[in-house]
């Protein structure tokens, strides 16, 4: 509980939000008060910081200098799964919990990866703008593969590559994975061959990467990579852009290295005007909304900041990223 | 072969050339070409042309008229029967390919894809344009027809966590057991999916199925996905539905004039996905068609029986 003499201060440093109902729901009852903000440079965030109990942090970069300059901060909690843009290793030296929401939207992104695939597959985008331009001709579009038999690679086989996975069985996909924190019996379960990522990247038609962002991963997609996937193959990114390099991808793609890519995550976001991956008509862009339901964004508002109650309160935090002594 | 669009037709030359049969190629678009090209003929390939009762009328000795595709709407089939004449059809080379290409058309409509990367396209950032979008977990798929496509589609559904419901008359419960769908009637499926696709095929019965009255019984929130045939759907008002909310979006491979013409009121509607009747399409669906249309003829010419009649002659 709140004591009389010091009210819980929980700054929401960043948002796009439109209303903050699931949170003051949460805390209300346990008397914090909300502060809703808009900082994104390191200035804003360490102004926003001070005197904060806890942080919300949708994407502002919380680096080393704005953790140390947090006075008596015991959580940051981000509205999301990935937490690449939290230095984790500073806020665990200053005793404050990362924690994510990893599960508040699992089937919202394996979803959007699944439409993403299949619009890439079967070149929806730019055939529905040739409706819409008066055009009529399916033969404008070939050639189109079928589905069934052909194999689909999965980077990262956790909650969300699990459901890509099983989403992608019912067309008939076969489905391989790379993902090195995982056992022989966690691979049977999902009915997925563990195969390392260079096999993956030779043997898939599709590509789909579902893996944090962190320093190993950082471009895991890049030249040489791109270089062993199969000229007909599409790559899908719905976890990270970072994940890929993008300069190294708009080459493939406008060479033809590679057939297709399907993007809901590119480096720098917004997407900035003169990005070599926009203008390209077999590159299908979505402005980072795999994530996105009425639904999920209900339970990661509420998930989050139960998050924050429950270490405001001393108790254990659900999903730590750290761990604090 | 009296129309077709394909780039060729290696496939049925290597079915029937091995039977000493003569492929006549031709592109007839109206009764009195077809009648003209296929005079003499034995067989009629055919895939958008009218077969009406004036061309099978007017040609002696033909035996089997063979639609490209599942749909044979454009034959005159009581005309055929009437004349002697066997029509098949091929329901099977690509029913997989359109399951895929319908659950693309519910994914994308509900998750707005295409307005989406429109936008990205056009400078933008920002999902906030895009509200409402739902989970598709937990929601209803109505599938009105229940063959092969249709399963399909429902088996795609459960994947994604989605209940199915359908409707398709003269089937026993057993029959939507081993689908995995629930039979309903088809106004309790309109006012109870979040998700209407429409696998049936199209005849006297079955055109302007979804009209005025039927587009009211269904959701505000609701997506109706069509590709089957663009007569099941009376497109005016379809067109006034989504444009006053009555229903939330449309994703179409099939519409009630095709080519699509200029003046078609769900042109231009930013909550109506529309695809070039290319659900069918893949490589291995249209060398499976040809393929499969070829052996019927084959069949006819070696006093088989026909694998996909849908008339019978006594």
């Amino acid at each position: 509980m709140a004591s009389d003499s010091h009210r819980f201060r929980v700054v929401v440093t960043d948002y796009d939000y439109v209303s903050f109902d699931e949170e003051r729901t949460v805390l209300d009852p346990i008397g914090a008060e909300l502060v809703l903000e808009h900082a994104r440079a390191e200035d804003e965030l360490i102004a926003v910081g001070r005197g904060a109990d806890a942080l919300l942090v949708q994407y502002g970069r919380i680096t080393a200098r704005v953790i140390d300059a947090l006075d008596g901060c015991r959580a940051i909690v981000r509205y999301g799964v990935g937490v690449d843009q939290v230095n984790i290793p500073a806020a665990t030296r200053r005793g404050i919990w990362v924690c994510n929401v990893p599960d508040y939207g699992t089937d919202e992104v394996s979803d959007h990866a699944v439409t993403l695939l299949l619009a890439s597959a079967r070149k929806l985008v730019p055939m529905a703008n040739s409706v819409q331009a008066g055009h009529w001709d399916v033969n404008e579009f070939k050639p189109i593969g079928r589905l069934r038999g052909r194999t689909l690679g999965v980077i990262g086989l956790g909650r969300i590559g699990s459901l890509v996975a099983h989403k992608a069985q019912a067309f008939g996909l076969r489905v391989i994975a790379s993902d090195p924190h995982r056992s022989t019996d966690y691979f049977a379960e999902r009915d997925v061959e563990s195969v390392v990522l260079d096999r993956l990247l030779a043997e898939s038609d599709f590509v789909s990467v579902n893996a944090p962002l962190t320093d190993e991963t950082r471009h895991l997609i890049g030249e040489r990579a791109l270089g062993l996937m199969k000229p007909s193959a599409i790559l899908v990114n719905t976890a990270r852009g970072g994940l890929v390099d993008g300069a190294a991808l708009a080459r493939a793609l406008r060479e033809g290295q590679i057939a297709g890519a399907a993007l809901d995550v590119t480096e720098q976001e917004p997407i900035p005007s003169g990005d070599p991956l926009l203008g390209l008509v077999n590159c299908v862009l979505t402005p980072h909304a795999a994530w996105y339901s009425e639904e999920a964004s209900r339970a990661l508002k509420t998930m989050a900041a139960e998050e924050v109650a429950r270490i405001l309160q001393g108790q254990p935090p659900r999903c730590p990223v750290n761990q604090v002594a | 072969m009296t129309d077709y669009d394909y780039e060729h037709l290696d496939e049925i030359h290597r079915v029937l050339e091995p039977l000493g049969v003569e492929l006549s190629e031709h592109q007839a678009t109206t009764e009195a070409e077809v009648i003209d090209v296929a005079r003499g003929a034995v067989a009629l390939l055919v895939e958008y042309v009218p077969i009406t009762e004036a061309v099978i009328g007017a040609l002696d000795g033909l035996r089997l008229i063979v639609r490209f595709g599942v749909g044979y709407d454009n034959v005159d089939v009581a005309a055929a029967t009437r004349h002697g004449v066997s029509v098949c059809n091929v329901p099977d080379f690509g029913s997989e390919d359109i399951a895929d290409h319908a659950f693309l058309l519910l994914l994308a409509a509900a998750r707005k894809l295409v307005p989406m990367a429109n936008s990205v396209q056009a400078g933008r950032w920002d999902v906030n344009e895009f509200k409402p979008i739902f989970r598709l977990r937990g929601q209803t798929v109505g599938i009105v027809g229940l063959g092969r496509t249709g399963s399909a589609v429902a088996a795609r559904a459960r994947a994604f966590g989605m209940r199915a419901v359908a409707y398709h008359p003269n089937r026993p419960p057993e029959y939507f057991a081993e689908r995995g769908a629930t039979p309903v009637e088809l106004d309790e499926l309109l006012r109870t999916a979040d998700v209407v696709s429409l696998q049936a095929t199209l005849n006297p019965q079955t055109r302007h199925l979804i009209g005025e009255r039927e587009l009211g019984l269904m959701k505000p929130t609701a997506i109706l996905v069509n590709t089957a045939r663009g007569g099941i759907v009376d497109g005016a008002a379809l067109a006034r539905a989504l444009r006053e909310g009555q229903i939330a979006g449309a994703a179409l491979d099939v519409v009630e004039r095709e080519p699509i013409p200029r003046d078609e009121p769900l042109l231009g509607l930013e909550n109506c996905l529309i695809t070039p009747h290319g659900a069918y399409y893949t490589e291995e669906s249209v060398r499976d068609l040809k393929t499969f249309a070829a052996e019927e003829v084959a069949r006819l010419l070696r006093g088989e029986s026909l694998r996909n009649p849908v008339n019978r002659i006594t």
